[in-house]
């Protein structure tokens, strides 16, 4: 009876996307994407700069307004369900020189919206350090995070997300300027969370560094272009529509090269 | 010291730590220039609400500027996010005008009013503050600047003590804090309201200019001294009480506008630490090159 329980659970879906769409200033950047993804999967959304891969997180996590459409996260509405959610933000998007420790943001990930004028318990306190300890900062925990590397602060940003003690992580381009031993940190982390029941679903840019260790992909480029486990989803057709022209081997250097020296987005590198 | 200096530092005391801890977040928030308008903007508020009351001390006051501050934040949301025009100009729109505004109103009613003349509004009285004194049943209380920022001075050393949780999360990341559920709307709305109540109280005392420079130098100045929000708070309190303390003395001597003896003290002090730091970092450098 358990046993079955375990595999129904497991047919359901994490979080599940409608007839979403999403404009800034009326230009649409997402359009029309409907899809369903499992559970305890590493699940990659992949698509080129400017598809819309960090605006499909923002809509999941009610971050931007929607056009149409709307999402669902085991079956229930994101508010319903948050504390199981975490959001690990790209590197870029906060001030790094904020006066706080690796300790002080990460103990951040155990807020929660109706107990902020409480002080932490101690259980709060022991979770963010084992989440510390996990992401092998924990000789770093009194640094202000300015001095950290781009991996060490990527790892806060993880640490964050486990001391939450979610279900599903969602995390932005964790792998953008970050070091060789970081990524490998990271990816464990990723695999032993996933074999503990975990969804994790990360946005990523490209295809070659870390394609192996997705097991569901979400192709995307402003229209959803396929969705499945990797193996089915990985043909040269599907590629083709998601990178369109650029997948030639000039261009895919191009961006590998662009990707790694210069924060993505970074204005005046978007169009050539 | 006698009577009046001691009731005269009390006041800027009060109303520079109210400042300092308000200021620090938001230095950290990057919304100094909102601070900016918010000062300038209440004071039609200030003159509708006095206009209402007829008595400058009424709680008129405070509401009155609370919501013009709440709706000069809006406005500047509005202008900024909604019509997509650069924040910088939609703040210098939005304050300018108020201000503006309230200049009018003031010259239209306040003619021959003691209490609410321009100067006043610009510069503050500080220096002639203990001027007015609050004298019950023959007991001295304090002088009426003084009693006014108090109670100011209390709420926002609670919201910043209970709130530090909140106040902390939305400054270092509003989005994060949005993703877990956090009511991003109302710490925003509450902690600018807050602001625009201190810049209101203290008004009378150090005016619309240089309360910015209160709001400011010594939270910047701490900023670059410490790596901890909680000692931010407390080393940029520490700060402007220096800066009141040295500022006092020094307008005394050259016989000055106090209020703006401090501001200059605390941007000296603030140039201090700056150079401070530099050195350090050359002497570090030179050290570690050998």
């Amino acid at each position: 009876m358990k046993n079955r329980e375990g595999r129904m659970k497991n047919k359901k879906n994490s979080i599940e996307v409608h007839n979403l769409s999403v404009a800034y200033n009326k230009i649409p950047v997402l359009w029309d994407i409907d899809f369903e993804i499992p559970q305890g999967q590493i699940i990659g959304i992949v698509g080129p700069n400017g598809s819309g891969k960090s605006t499909l997180l923002k809509a999941i996590m009610g971050l931007v307004p929607l056009s149409s459409g709307y999402t669902k996260i085991f079956d229930k509405d994101l508010n319903a369900v948050r504390e199981k959610v975490a959001y690990v933000p790209q590197r870029e998007s906060v001030d790094w020189n904020f006066p706080a420790t690796v300790e002080d943001v990460v103990r951040m990930g155990r807020y929660k919206p109706g107990k902020l004028f409480n002080r932490l318990s101690v259980i709060d306190k022991e979770l963010a350090s084992q989440a510390i300890e996990k992401v092998k900062l924990t000789p770093y925990k009194d640094r202000q995070i300015a001095q950290l590397s781009g991996g060490q602060q990527q790892r806060v940003f993880l640490a964050r997300a486990l001391a939450q003690g979610a279900d599903i992580y969602i995390m932005d381009e964790p792998f953008v300027g970050v070091d060789v031993a970081t990524e490998k940190t990271i990816l464990d982390l990723l695999i032993t969370m996933k074999n503990e029941g975990k969804t994790v679903v990360i946005v990523h840019h490209d295809l070659q560094t870390v394609s192996n260790s997705f097991d569901y992909l979400v192709l995307l480029n402003t229209r959803l272009i396929a969705h499945g486990p990797t193996k089915e989803v990985l043909t040269e057709e599907n590629l083709q529509a998601t990178y369109g022209g650029q997948l030639n081997l000039l261009t895919k250097l191009q961006n590998i090269i662009k990707e790694k020296d210069f924060p993505i987005r970074e204005k005046g590198f978007e169009d050539k | 010291m006698g009577l009046n200096d001691i009731l005269t530092l009390i006041t800027a005391l009060l109303i520079a730590w109210s400042c300092s801890l308000l200021g620090c977040f938001l230095v950290l928030r990057k919304v100094v220039m909102v601070g900016d308008a918010i000062s300038h903007s209440v004071l039609p508020g200030i003159v509708i609400a006095y206009l209402i009351s007829t008595k400058f001390d009424s709680i008129f006051i405070l509401i009155g500027a609370a919501i013009f501050g709440v709706f000069t934040t809006f406005l500047i949301d509005f202008f900024h996010k909604k019509l997509k025009l650069q924040e910088d100009a939609s703040i210098g729109i939005t304050f300018t005008w108020l201000f503006a505004a309230g200049v009018i109103l003031i010259s239209l009613f306040g003619d021959g009013n003691a209490d609410l003349d321009q100067d006043c509004v610009l510069f503050g009285e500080l220096g002639t503050s203990f001027l007015d004194k609050i004298i019950y049943h023959g007991r001295l209380f304090g002088t009426r600047s003084m009693l006014m920022i108090l109670p100011v001075f209390i709420i926002v050393v609670l919201f910043v003590v209970f709130g530090f949780k909140g106040l902390q999360i939305i400054s270092f990341h509003q989005e994060y804090a949005k993703s877990k559920g956090i009511n991003v709307s109302f710490w925003h709305y509450t902690f600018m309201s807050l602001v625009s109540i201190t810049t209101v109280m203290s008004f009378e005392s150090v005016g619309a200019i240089l309360v910015v420079g209160l709001l400011v130098i010594p939270p910047a100045t701490a900023y670059l001294l410490v790596n901890k929000l909680p000692s931010m708070l407390f080393v940029s309190c520490i700060i402007s009480t220096i800066a009141c303390f040295v500022g006092y003395y020094l307008s005394i001597i050259f016989d000055v506008s106090l209020s703006s003896m401090i501001i200059v003290t605390a941007g000296s002090l603030f140039m201090l630490v700056l150079g401070f730091i530099k050195i350090r970092f050359q002497v570090q450098k030179t050290v570690e090159l050998k």
